[in-house]
C-alpha cells in the first residue's frame, strides 16, 4: 500500500466531493429562487390585468398532473379529428381531357 | 507450399490462445444479454460486436495493420476518438438534446440525491490508490463509479491513456462501466431494498408543478455558467450536454436537436461502441488489472447507489410530512440515464402499483449526470 500517495489522495477526493455538492446545492439555490422569482412576476402581472385567481396564498402554478391531463387531452382531440368523417362520399369525377394518347381516331388513322 | 503454409500461419487458428478464447466468450456474453434480455442492446451489441472483431487472432508482426493497436489500421483510426475524447462529448450533445430537466427544475432538492451519489467515485478513488494503481488511474477507476460510460471514457483517454508513466486503462474502464450500467436492473434492487423499510418505499411523493418555458431556457444557460466557472475541465462535457438542452428547449432548432438526439448521437454511439470493443484484445485486456478494475467498479457503483439512498433519508429528517421524498429515487442519482429511474419505478410498482416515481427518479438521474461530469472535471484539474 502507498500511504504516500493516498495520503495525497485524500484531500483531493474530500475537495472534490465537497465541490460537486457545492456546484448541485449552488444549482438547487438558484433554480428554487428562480422559480419564486418567475411566480411572483406573473403574480404581479396578473394583479394588474385584474384576474380574480391571483389572490395571494391561493396555488398559482399548474400542478404536473393537470398539464399532463390537459396535453393528453388535446392529444387525443387533435389524433382523433381525422375519425369524423362527414358520412359524404368522396370520390370526384374528373373530366376527361382530350389527348392524343386516349384518342381512338388518331390510332386508326395512324396520323402521328 | 510454400505460400499455403505463409497463408495457414496469418490465419486465425493458428494464432489462437486462449484468451482469444475468453474474449470471445465475452464478446458472445455481450450480444446475449442484449438480444435475450434487453440489457442496453444499443451499447451491448456495438461493444459484443467490436469485442468480436478485436479477438480474432492474427500474425502480430504481419504488417497488415489490422486492430486498434497498430499503426496505420482503420480501426486505430476511428479508436481515436476514443483515445482523444472526442466521442463523449458529441454523445453529450445527443443526451443533451434528449434530455428534460423539467422535473429536475420543478424540484430543484432533488439535484442533492444525484450529487450525494457521486461518493462512490470519490471513495472508489481511494480504494483504487490502496490497491497500488497510481493517482491519475485511481481517478478514471472510480468514475466508473458515476455510472456513465461517456464520462468514464472522457476521463480514462486524459487520466489513463498509457501516456505519462500511466497504465493504458481505457478498454476495461469503459467495458466495466457500460456493464454495469447494463446491470443496473440487476445490481441496483437488492441495494435499494436493504436500505429502505417497506413504509419508506410506499411514501408518495408530490405531483411535479409544470415547469415554464423561461425557466427551461434559463436551466441550461444558467447550468453552464455555473458549472464551467467553477469546473472549467468539466466543460467538453457539460458544454455539449447544456448546448444540446438549449437546441431543443429554445424551440428555434429543432432541425438541430433532432439531428443531435437521433442521427449524430447514433453515429457516435455506434463507432464509440465498435472501437472500445475491439480494444479488448486479449494480450491487452486479460491482465491483473482489468479483474481488480471490475471490482472496483462494482464496489463503487454499489456505494454510489446506497449513497443516494441514504442521502434521501438524512433530507426526509428535515422534510414536512407532507413532502417526504421516497428514498427509493436516490439510487437513480448514479447517473445511467434512465435505467436507473426505470429501476426506481419497477421497485415502486411492485411495493404499489398505483405509485408512479419515475418521472420523481428522472431529477436526481439527470443530476447525476450533471454531478459525474463535474467529478471528472475536477479530478482531471486535481491530476493534469
Amino acid at each position: 500500500m502507498n500511504t504516500e500517495l493516498l495520503l495525497e489522495g485524500i484531500p483531493i477526493a474530500v475537495v472534490g466531493y465537497t465541490i460537486v455538492f457545492a456546484i448541485l446545492v449552488l444549482l438547487y439555490l438558484v433554480f428554487f429562487y428562480l422559480a419564486k422569482l418567475l411566480e411572483f412576476q406573473a403574480r404581479e402581472r396578473c394583479k394588474r390585468a385584474g384576474k380574480a385567481k391571483c389572490v395571494e396564498g391561493q396555488d398559482f402554478t399548474i400542478s404536473g398532473e393537470v398539464s399532463a391531463a390537459i396535453s393528453t387531452a388535446l392529444y387525443l382531440h387533435f389524433s382523433e379529428m381525422h375519425d369524423v368523417e362527414t358520412g359524404k362520399l368522396t370520390v370526384k369525377t374528373i373530366s376527361k381531357r382530350y389527348t392524343p394518347w386516349n384518342s381512338k381516331i388518331y390510332n386508326v388513322m395512324n396520323r402521328l | 507450399m510454400d505460400g499455403l503454409f505463409q497463408f495457414l500461419s496469418y490465419s486465425g487458428f493458428a494464432n489462437f490462445t486462449i484468451g482469444h478464447g475468453v474474449m470471445i466468450l465475452v464478446g458472445l456474453l455481450f450480444i446475449f444479454l442484449a438480444i435475450k434480455y434487453n440489457y442496453e442492446p444499443l451499447l451491448l451489441i456495438p461493444i459484443g460486436f467490436g469485442v468480436l472483431i478485436g479477438n480474432i487472432p492474427y500474425l502480430q508482426d504481419s504488417g497488415f495493420a489490422i486492430g486498434v493497436y497498430d499503426e496505420g489500421s482503420v480501426f486505430r483510426y476511428l479508436y481515436m476518438g476514443v483515445l482523444k475524447g472526442v466521442y463523449p462529448p458529441l454523445i453529450f450533445l445527443g443526451i443533451g438534446a434528449m434530455t428534460d430537466f423539467s422535473t429536475l427544475i420543478s424540484s430543484p432538492r432533488l439535484m442533492l440525491l444525484g450529487a450525494a451519489a457521486q461518493v462512490g467515485i470519490f471513495l472508489t478513488f481511494l480504494g483504487a490508490i490502496l490497491l497500488g494503481f497510481n493517482l491519475n488511474e485511481a481517478a478514471a477507476i472510480g468514475i466508473i463509479g458515476g455510472a456513465d460510460g461517456p464520462t468514464a471514457i472522457f476521463l480514462s483517454s486524459k487520466l489513463a491513456n498509457g501516456l505519462n508513466g500511466n497504465l493504458n486503462l481505457i478498454g476495461p474502464i469503459a467495458i466495466a462501466a457500460y456493464s454495469y450500467m447494463a446491470l443496473v436492473p440487476v445490481i441496483q434492487p437488492p441495494i435499494m431494498k436493504l436500505l429502505t423499510s417497506k413504509k419508506e418505499r410506499l411514501i408518495r411523493m408530490k405531483p411535479p408543478r409544470s415547469v415554464s418555458k423561461t425557466e427551461k431556457i434559463l436551466f441550461p444557460i444558467v447550468g453552464l455558467i455555473l458549472t464551467g466557472f467553477i469546473s472549467p475541465g468539466a466543460l467538453p462535457l457539460l458544454g455539449m450536454l447544456f448546448f444540446g438542452n438549449l437546441l431543443k428547449e429554445s424551440m428555434v432548432t429543432e432541425r438541430l436537436a433532432e439531428t443531435a438526439r437521433k442521427p449524430l448521437i447514433d453515429i457516435v454511439t455506434i463507432l464509440l461502441g465498435i472501437t472500445v470493443g475491439a480494444s479488448t484484445q486479449a494480450d491487452v485486456f486479460l491482465t491483473k488489472q482489468s479483474l481488480l478494475i471490475f471490482v472496483l467498479g462494482a464496489i463503487s457503483f454499489m456505494i454510489a447507489t446506497a449513497g443516494g439512498i441514504l442521502f434521501a433519508k438524512v433530507m426526509n429528517i428535515f422534510a414536512k410530512a407532507d413532502n417526504k421524498i421516497n428514498p427509493l429515487i436516490g439510487a437513480a442519482g448514479v447517473s445511467a440515464v434512465p435505467d436507473s429511474a426505470r429501476v426506481v419505478q419497477h421497485e415502486g410498482l411492485k411495493e404499489d402499483p398505483t405509485n408512479h416515481l419515475l418521472m420523481h427518479a428522472m431529477a436526481p438521474n439527470v443530476s447525476g449526470v450533471i454531478g459525474s461530469a463535474v467529478a471528472a472535471g475536477i479530478l482531471m484539474s486535481f491530476l493534469l
